[in-house]
């Protein structure tokens, strides 16, 4: 940043001394783009010191904390599994991440590869993100099923995941048959 | 920034233990500064909301991790501006335009036909405006401008809210003033209803 806009923006903080001032203004006077440049700013920094600030609205803190309570109350309930349940979960939850990343990349790789395009490996990704979704949607539809039976058979915790490859590959077949004919990003 | 340092801690302590009543203080106390930010930030009144629960959930979330020695309120706009930059750069990853329009401008607007003053029109206008031109600013730059005009922060506490440096948040202070006088000199150049706005 040079000297001279330096002082601009010191004097629009307010922090430049008047010593400074006076010298920055008697710049000003000779320098007509220099000058504009300032007004500019000026102009700038009045507009946005002016600017209003926007008030919630009334019913949001209500429902901050109505979103709060649910959270806690999910929290509590996925603390009040057993401990061995919910490290099975999350030790599944775990492996499906990492079994998922090596495909992505892989997935990636092949596109660019393949095609040099950014934009098919954007369609092949928006595509393979819509099927994680669906599949996230299928498998919270699945738990909210078995769950009133959990607790008396932990054993559906394991039935439940073994169906999840079988629903992905459900999933996956509709999505091909959705596919137009000819788009080569659908699976 | 004068906080009532001793009621906001009792109502931090309290909420650390799990009394919600205390943390509704607390989001009584600043879900106008935080939807503000948000506000300033995203550009949209519904996107804004959201952000601002969220900023309330993660912050429940890490009240054990707020440091008594900051501002309270430094620590909350923190969390809100850096969700907010998250959220502003998703939207670009997920190529959704930056250029369309803004929804209404104004969160506090209600749909009505009645006239409106000029005046107020006026002030709603300019505002709108004042929101599209930091919306074509970089997300850093945009929460170091929201954190130094709407907060009134001095160079350090917006560094401490953004994680990084002084010289660092001067840079884009005087960067992000260059980009607006710029978007104003186009704007001023036009002889538009924009120049009205700023005149007025």
């Amino acid at each position: 940043m040079d000297p001279l806009r330096q002082q601009m923006q010191e004097k629009l903080d307010g922090v430049l001394s008047e010593e400074l001032t006076q010298s920055l203004l008697r710049q000003l006077e000779h320098d007509a783009e220099a000058a504009r440049e300032f007004a500019r700013l000026e102009t700038v920094d009045n507009l946005l010191s002016s600017a209003p600030q926007m008030r919630a609205p009334q019913r949001l803190a209500v429902t901050i904390m109505a979103r709060l309570a649910q959270t806690i109350e999910l929290q509590a309930r996925l603390q009040a599994l057993p401990p061995a349940l919910r490290s099975q979960i999350m030790q599944s939850l775990s492996l499906s991440m990492v079994a998922a990343m090596p495909m992505m990349v892989g997935a990636s790789w092949l596109v660019l590869n393949r095609e040099a395009d950014a934009r098919t490996l954007s369609q092949v990704l928006e595509r393979a993100i819509a099927l994680m979704l669906l599949q996230v949607e299928a498998q919270i539809a699945l738990l909210d099923a078995i769950e009133p039976h959990l607790r008396e058979d932990p054993q559906l915790a394991a039935a439940c995941l073994r169906l999840m490859p079988l629903m992905m590959e459900g999933l996956l077949n509709a999505f091909d048959q959705n596919a137009e004919p000819g788009d080569h990003t659908s699976s | 920034m004068a906080e009532p340092d001793d009621v906001l801690l009792g109502w931090v302590n309290a909420a650390r233990r799990g009394d919600q009543e205390a943390f509704a203080e607390i989001v009584y106390s600043f879900t106008d500064a935080v939807y503000n930010l948000c506000y300033r930030m995203l550009g949209d009144a519904p996107e804004a909301e959201d952000a601002t629960q969220e900023t309330f959930l993660r912050a429940y979330n890490h009240l054990e991790s707020y440091d008594r020695e900051r501002s309270f309120k430094t620590w909350l706009l923190s969390i809100a501006s850096n969700h907010c930059i998250d959220r502003i750069r998703k939207r670009r990853m997920a190529l959704v335009s930056l250029d369309e329009p803004l929804p209404s401008g104004n969160a506090l607007e209600i749909a009505s036909s009645d006239p409106l003053p000029e005046d107020v029109l006026l002030r709603r206008e300019r505002s709108a405006m004042i929101q599209r031109m930091l919306d074509e600013l970089a997300p850093d730059y945009r929460a170091a401008v929201v954190l130094r005009y709407w907060y009134d922060y001095s160079y350090s506490e917006i560094a401490a809210a953004l994680n990084t440096t002084e010289s660092a948040i001067k840079s884009r202070l005087f960067r992000a003033r260059q980009m607006l006088a710029e978007q104003y000199g186009h704007i001023n150049d036009q002889p538009s209803e924009n120049r009205r706005l700023l005149e007025g």
